[in-house]
């Protein structure tokens, strides 16, 4: 019964703040581009709009993976990782197989999500220490791979991919749209999606709903790899190599992007509409950072900061009990 | 009136049992919302004395002794302690004062030692120079146990000892407080055989000592074993206070309830109907042997104490626990389902008795939520129907009289009697043949209670629904089953049917 008084002001409070989540990141977007259109006056031009679209392509895709496994309440350290290793890995097979080289990266991405899921679903172990893990020892791949230096691409077609466009619009701002399509179907109109958005917002409610919890997580780590394996090919084909510091850092601009885009650490809400505009807006800061003349250092420091805020902002505290 | 004038002259009739009174309670009033959990309630307990607080759930006991611990301040009423204003504002002052009280929950922490335990949150007794004084709180800590006749180390971990003993701990907590009254809570819920026996000694041994003792159990026996005097509640009001001399369980049992209950319309001829589950010779973690037959538009509950097995049928059934012997027939075939999907499929739903852990997702909309109970239903190939998805979500609505704007609103907008309605609906929209019910109304207020019984009893004759439910609350076991089989440490106690499902008769075959 003392829950009933309790609950009234918390019941307005829970909508203004669930309403808040949701137009939070659109908010961010337009007061980022304002700023910088006042400070900076290449801000607003058709040829930066164009390269902060193809800079944004490369994080939205990681980022749209690394999304479902936020709603899901776990977490993906290994971005950076699996996305500089299928870069590696297309480049490396790109020098004899050709083109044929590029499902190399995604089965690589697909295979490396499986394989964390498994250890996160069966042997119980916390995601963000599977991922950690994976983290390290995918960059220590990436070196042997490449030998420490940058494995060239030749193949034309990739630099197109790469660098080309379609009717004036960029081919990878129009692979990152199809796969956010894909995305989107997965999210709202699947049994996984469902699946995804049950667990994170009670796995215990989930199971005994009769969803395969095990499976589900598997599946979900499966599929973000395949969307950092796609993260990879981009990349690469936007460097035209296969670079042993590739990716190196996305991780963190990836968790970034989900979060400001209003799917908080807890799980059980937000979704891949909202972190297309986390990925703007987090491409947007460093490239209006740059034309402003801030430096690379202070840019880390405010990069840090903003990842903070966002979490501060987004995360259910109606669902955490102990923090540790 | 007259309840108050018996009270007057009862409360002479033991003034001369005993000596003085230590603790006396006049006109205690506590209000949460519009609910009276207790209104003008009074006690008198005297140096020796041991009254047994009985009455029904939510007859206001527990917040009697809330207010009396210091836990909850009451809205009225006053409280002297050896004659002097009683008004604790915390635990820590009513144990200051000599009012100890063990909780019914489990209040010991797993990683810490037993000394550690028995002086929790007074350590600082032990502090010599900013530092603890280990060796001096393990003696007195032993000095404590002794007095219990506990065989435990001291420096024993928490986490290595048995519910039993822990509970015990907190009972040498309590004791090494020296309290003048002492509250006792359900705490032979958690006690073995052995330690029940300690406890009982032990309060032989306190009244001797001029102690006063308020004593909570739903065990009759010990009441009429261990107390010396009966207060009755009734929802939250007073009824009688007696010495246990003078009654016997039966009338106990009767004054509790307070009125005949009134009987649920039973459906007859329910015996020839189809048998939709049979389990035979079940057993699994916490239940053996269980063997029970329900029929299609049948209730049949399994009524016991918290922890007495009958929530473990239930999951084995549903697949969320191991079967180690016997089997499940679900409508004349062995139903083999080893989990919850498998279950589902073969059309079996189950309402949980944790609706926040178990059973809705906070966070989500009322739709996702009813569409979420055995996703494939509203699927092909892995795509979900969203159409099919909000007519079940609108159904639902309906059918549960589920009061919201619309089905996109968070089920943790919703009261708590609609977020029950919910999870109904999420299990009922399954279409099953069978729906097991763990503890259905369990946390809403009573007008929902009877508007949910209302719509079980109108969806198992429309649907030819079998039903088999778990359930704590005794007047609700009375008032919707068909049949009623007592639990009793995992195996079945009893079967009642018909005129035979009466409060007294049941819980003589539960505890």
């Amino acid at each position: 019964m003392s829950d009933m008084t309790a609950s009234t002001p918390s019941l307005r409070s829970g909508m203004n703040f669930d309403r808040l989540r949701t137009y939070f990141p659109f908010m961010v977007l337009i007061l980022v581009c304002i700023g910088f259109a006042i400070f900076s006056d290449q801000f607003v031009s058709a040829r930066n709009l164009e390269t902060v679209l193809r800079q944004a392509s490369v994080l939205s895709i990681a980022a749209m993976g690394a999304t479902f496994i936020i709603m899901m309440a776990s977490i993906d350290l290994s971005v950076g990782s699996v996305v500089g290793l299928s870069a590696v890995i297309v480049a490396y097979f790109m020098q004899s197989n050709g083109l044929l080289a590029a499902p190399a990266g995604l089965l690589s991405g697909a295979f490396l999500g499986a394989l964390v899921g498994v250890i996160y679903a069966k042997m119980k172990v916390p995601s963000f220490i599977v991922t950690l893990g994976l983290l390290v020892a995918g960059h220590g791949m990436m070196l042997h791979i490449t030998e420490g230096r940058p494995i060239m691409i030749k193949d034309e077609t990739m630099r197109w991919i790469g660098s080309g466009d379609i009717a004036g619009v960029p081919t990878i701002v129009i692979v990152a749209l199809i796969a956010f399509a894909v995305a989107y179907v997965i999210q709202n109109h699947t049994i996984l999606g469902r699946s995804i958005v049950a667990i994170g917002g009670g796995e215990m409610v989930a199971q005994r709903s009769g969803i395969r919890i095990d499976r589900v997580k598997i599946g979900t780590f499966a599929l973000a790899g395949l969307y950092s394996g796609l993260a990879g090919i981009v990349l690469s084909s936007r460097m035209g190599a296969g670079s042993p510091t590739a990716g190196t850092g996305l991780e963190l601009d990836v968790i970034a992007a989900v979060v400001i885009g209003g799917t908080p650490l807890t799980g059980g809400m937000g979704g891949v509409v909202g972190t297309i505009i986390g990925a703007l807006i987090i491409t947007i800061l460093s490239n209006g950072l740059n034309l402003a003349g801030v430096s690379s250092y202070s840019q880390l420091i405010i990069k840090g900061a903003v990842l903070i805020i966002a979490v501060v902002i987004s995360i259910d505290r109606k669902k955490i009990g102990v923090i540790k | 009136m007259a309840d108050v004038a018996n009270h007057m002259e009862t409360g002479q009739g033991t003034a001369k049992r005993f000596s003085h009174a230590i603790l006396e309670a006049r006109g205690l009033q506590k209000q949460y919302g519009p609910v009276h959990a207790v209104r003008d309630v009074g006690l008198t307990l005297h140096a020796g004395e041991a009254l047994a607080l009985c009455g029904e759930n939510g007859a206001g006991k527990s917040t009697i002794f809330k207010i009396l611990a210091g836990e909850v301040t009451p809205d009225g009423g006053e409280i002297t302690l050896n004659g002097d204003p009683f008004r604790p504002d915390s635990a820590a002052s009513a144990v200051r004062a000599g009012v100890s009280m063990v909780y019914q929950e489990f209040n010991t922490l797993p990683n810490t030692s037993v000394a550690e335990n028995v002086f929790l949150g007074r350590m600082d007794m032990f502090r010599r120079f900013g530092i603890i004084d280990w060796t001096k709180l393990h003696a007195a800590a032993q000095e404590v146990l002794n007095r219990l006749g506990l065989k435990i180390d001291p420096r024993a971990s928490i986490g290595s000892l048995s519910p039993s003993t822990c509970k015990m701990i907190e009972l040498a907590r309590a004791l090494s407080t020296n309290p003048k009254v002492l509250l006792l809570d359900e705490i032979t819920a958690s006690l073995d055989h052995d330690d029940a026996d300690t406890l009982h000694r032990l309060m032989a041994d306190l009244r001797a000592q001029g102690v006063g003792i308020l004593y909570v159990s739903h065990r009759l026996q010990e009441i009429f074993g261990s107390c010396t005097t009966v207060e009755v509640m009734k929802d939250g009001a007073y009824v009688t206070t007696r010495p246990v001399e003078d009654l016997d369980e039966s009338q106990l049992s009767a004054l509790m309830i307070g009125r005949k209950i009134d009987v649920w319309e039973r459906t007859p001829g329910l015996a020839d109907r189809p048998v939709m589950l049979a389990l035979d010779g079940l057993s699994g973690a916490g239940f053996k042997d269980v063997s029970l037959k329900v029929r299609r538009g049948q209730i049949v509950t399994l009524a016991g104490l918290a922890g007495s097995g009958a929530d473990a049928v239930l999951e084995a059934v549903f697949g969320a626990v191991a079967v180690s012997k016997g089997s499940i027939e679900l409508d004349g075939k062995r139903h083999e389902g080893r989990d919850i999907p498998e279950a589902i499929a073969a059309g079996i739903a189950m309402v949980p008795k944790e609706r926040a852990v178990e059973g809705l997702i906070d966070s989500a909309d009322i739709q996702f939520n009813i569409g979420l109970a055995g996703l494939t239903r509203n699927a092909r190939g892995g795509f979900v129907d969203g159409s099919a998805e909000s007519k079940d979500a609108e159904q639902g609505m309906q059918l549960f009289r589920i009061k919201a704007p619309s089905a996109a609103t968070a089920v943790r907008n919703l009261s708590g009697g609609n977020k029950q309605k919910v999870l109904l609906a999420k299990w009922f929209l399954t279409n099953p043949k069978l729906i097991l019910l763990n503890n259905p109304t369990r946390g809403v207020d009573v007008g929902v209670k009877l508007e949910i019984y209302e719509m079980l009893q109108k969806l198992r004759e429309e649907r030819d629904l079998a039903v088999l439910m778990a359930s704590e609350d005794m007047a609700e076991v009375i008032r919707v089953s068909d049949m009623v089989i007592t639990i009793r440490h995992g195996a079945i106690s009893g079967v009642f049917e018909g005129e035979a499902i009466t409060e007294t008769n049941l819980i003589n075959a539960m505890i």
